[in-house]
């Protein structure tokens, strides 16, 4: 009996020091991650690390990674973040520096990395983690309208139709095509995230931040008389948009667009796919993508681009390094692209044969230098929740202007008085 | 000592979680969890002052005092209507439960894609009909209403169904000895029917207050708490502080209130219940 034992005590823990190292990965849940499954079995097959991969929603990754790391403990060796949550989640996270080095896949070469893609993962001096998607607005304009009416529009407005290169052609260009019962664009009106990014985006076209990252603090540097112009400017534009555009979200913009309802406006590039698919849009093949229109202040492109961080209490981080490696690698981009993956090196994004069936990519590597990151603050959601309840009741007319903006002003001196962090 | 697993489990699952709150409400913890753990009361000082807060918690009562009134009336009435068994009773009774099986967010989501202004079947009606705005959901009004009118028709069934089965066992002598004496319909209902069922009814609205308290998913898929925070019931305001912004403690210490508020309404529903 006791000879038993020992033998199967020995069996026991000569397995354990066989079994494959399990790599635990927390992700968002998009086309590019839904991707990234398809080339697990390589990864897997080429380290002997198995990955349990598990996607998540992007509106509650944050509070489940909140949930399930912790300076001491972590149920992922590998988390997502995206660029606004990285102050937040900083004291969490292993510094890039610090990443073990690894075994089969080498650290990418950053110089390749979209510049402003590798900014998004920096906060106080120091990368978190590395950056995978260039994720940046990209702007989208029906080429066939433009050939359809370009005469009649010179015509009426003295200039050449073109995709809108400022906020002005936008707004002219919409004005025409309603008249032949086409929406100018599409704006995103949802009380969620992407309304505080339409509201950065006008605010910095218009000429105006928000927060000014101090050493100890911050100072609220909104130019009041700038945001209502920016706020004034997009009500505008709102008239020129689809029926039902003060409850505009991801769902209704896609389907307004590959209806052929919609001439320009912008989309995230993960989305973008589904208005190429011809079994899904009708305006597949017709679409340029350029930078976002300018406003008076230049031209201005929001950016969210995603880091993968190594959580501090992380049990596997070198396989959870190795994991992020294979992932940048080139020739992971160029299997998976064909499949989702949205890529952050710049010679994926400027691969001839890839831009052939990916025109879009183009589109992000204009915009990306372009690209401005939301108020970088530990305490962004709140902030992103004061910023968009002010700027939706502004735009929709609940209040005027003026007055959200004072609102705005009021509870962000208030949110970072609370928190000792208000400077000047 | 049988009886202990059973405790053990009441005490892990219901008391333990509710005494971890309570006493979480009284530390500045967040789900980061980098600071020192102290305890304080500045929660509930900060909540007392919180406009959002007041006005949260006048949103969730308003709510449970609009939409269960008019769920129990229009239960009480159909349970009437269908009092007397006919031909095809069980399958009229079976279909009209059908809303009370429909998942709280698939029921969200369906009733924000019928009020969608361009293809949605109830916005077509209400723009034919000269009812509202366009888009309903981004109104600040009528999105209230929305979420209303969404909970009305999902929950009015199941206060049918209890409703239904107090009927059933109501002495049937009763009710046909007041007929007998030419008793209406009207005193009937008022006189009899409604005094018999007082533990019933008040059982159905114990039980649907239990379950307005704590309305979340259909909400948050229909309006995410907007538009500019019309629609943010306490439920959804305790969630955005506790997982969107990460304040725990203050999460839970607006539970605890709202925890206490509702006991008082629970008690006089109980005790109506117990009184026949």
């Amino acid at each position: 009996m006791k000879r038993c034992l020992i033998v199967i005590l020995a069996c026991l823990l000569s397995m354990s020091v066989w079994a494959a190292t399990v790599v635990r990965v927390l992700l968002w849940d998009d086309a590019l991650t839904q991707a990234l499954k398809k080339g697990l079995p390589i990864f897997e097959q080429a380290t002997g690390i198995k990955v349990e991969l598990e996607l998540v929603p992007s509106g509650v990754l944050l509070s489940k990674s909140l949930m399930a790391v912790t300076p001491d403990t972590s149920d992922y060796d590998l988390i997502a973040v995206d660029e606004p949550f990285v102050p937040k989640m900083a004291p969490l996270l292993l510094p890039f520096a610090q990443w073990p080095e690894t075994d089969v896949y080498p650290q990418p070469d950053m110089n390749d990395i979209m510049p402003y893609a590798v900014d998004a993962g920096y906060w106080r001096g120091e990368l978190w983690g590395l950056p995978i998607n260039a994720n940046v607005y990209v702007w989208m304009t029906r080429k066939d309208l433009i050939e359809q009416y370009k005469d009649e529009f010179k015509e009426e407005y003295g200039y050449e139709m073109t995709v809108p290169y400022t906020l002005t052609e936008l707004l002219n260009m919409a004005e025409f095509l309603s008249k032949k019962g086409i929406y100018g664009w599409a704006p995103f009106t949802k009380p969620t995230e992407g309304s505080t990014c339409e509201a950065i985006w006008m605010f910095k076209s218009f000429g105006t931040d928000v927060l000014e990252v101090c050493e100890d603090g911050y100072r609220v540097v909104l130019d009041k008389a700038k945001a209502v112009q920016a706020i004034e400017f997009y009500k505008e534009l709102l008239k020129y948009a689809p029926p039902g555009a003060l409850d505009y979200g991801h769902a209704e913009r896609i389907a307004a667009f590959s209806r052929g309802e919609v001439f320009s406006m912008f989309q995230w590039p993960a989305i973008i796919p589904d208005h190429e698919d011809p079994s899904k849009s009708i305006v597949a093949g017709k679409i340029a993508y350029t930078a976002p229109p300018a406003g008076p202040a230049g031209t201005f492109a929001i950016r969210g681009c995603w880091i993968v961080a190594i959580p501090k209490a992380a049990k596997e981080k070198k396989a959870a390094a190795e994991f992020a490696f294979w992932w940048m690698a080139k020739e992971t981009g160029k299997s998976l692209i064909p499949v989702g993956l949205t890529p952050a090196r710049v010679s994926l994004l400027l691969d001839k044969e890839i831009m052939a069936v990916k025109p879009w990519f183009i589109g992000i590597f204009r915009a990306m230098p372009h690209a401005v990151a939301r108020p970088r603050f530990e305490y962004y959601p709140e902030l992103s929740s004061i910023i968009r309840t002010h700027w939706l009741d502004a735009i929709s007319g609940r209040t005027s202007a003026a007055e959200a903006v004072d609102k705005m002003l009021t509870e962000i001196r208030s949110l970072l008085k609370e928190h000792d962090l208000l400077k000047g | 000592m049988f009886l202990l697993p059973t405790l053990l489990a009441i005490i892990f699952v219901q008391f333990y979680p509710m005494f971890y709150g309570l006493i979480l409400s009284f530390t500045n913890q967040t789900l980061l969890r980098v600071q020192t753990v102290q305890f304080t009361l500045s929660n509930y000082q900060k909540m007392f002052k919180e406009p959002q807060f007041q006005y949260s918690l006048w949103l969730q009562f308003s709510f449970i005092f609009i939409a269960l009134p008019l769920e129990l009336v229009i239960g009480f009435f159909v349970a009437l209507l269908l009092d007397k068994p006919f031909r095809v009773f069980k399958v009229v009774r079976a279909l009209l439960m059908l809303p009370v099986f429909v998942l709280p967010v698939l029921s969200g989501l369906t009733w924000r894609l019928m009020l969608q202004p361009k293809y949605g079947v109830l916005a077509r009606a209400f723009e034919t009909l000269a009812l509202g705005p366009s888009a309903w959901l981004a109104d600040t009004r009528y999105a209230y209403i929305a979420i209303l009118l969404q909970d009305i028709w999902r929950m009015w069934p199941f206060m049918f169904l209890l409703i239904c089965a107090g009927l059933t066992s109501l002495p049937q002598e009763l009710r046909e000895s007041a007929r007998l004496d030419g008793a209406s319909f009207f005193s009937e209902t008022v006189y009899i029917i409604i005094p018999c069922l007082k533990p019933v009814l008040s059982m159905a609205i114990l039980l649907r207050m239990i379950d307005a308290l704590r309305i979340f998913s259909e909400v948050y898929v229909m309006t995410y708490g907007g538009p500019s925070n019309a629609t943010m019931l306490l439920s959804l305001y305790i969630h955005k502080q506790g997982f969107e912004f990460g304040n725990i403690s203050y999460a839970s210490a607006m539970g605890t209130v709202l925890l206490f508020l509702a006991l008082p309404l629970a008690y006089v529903a109980v005790k109506k219940s117990l009184k026949v």
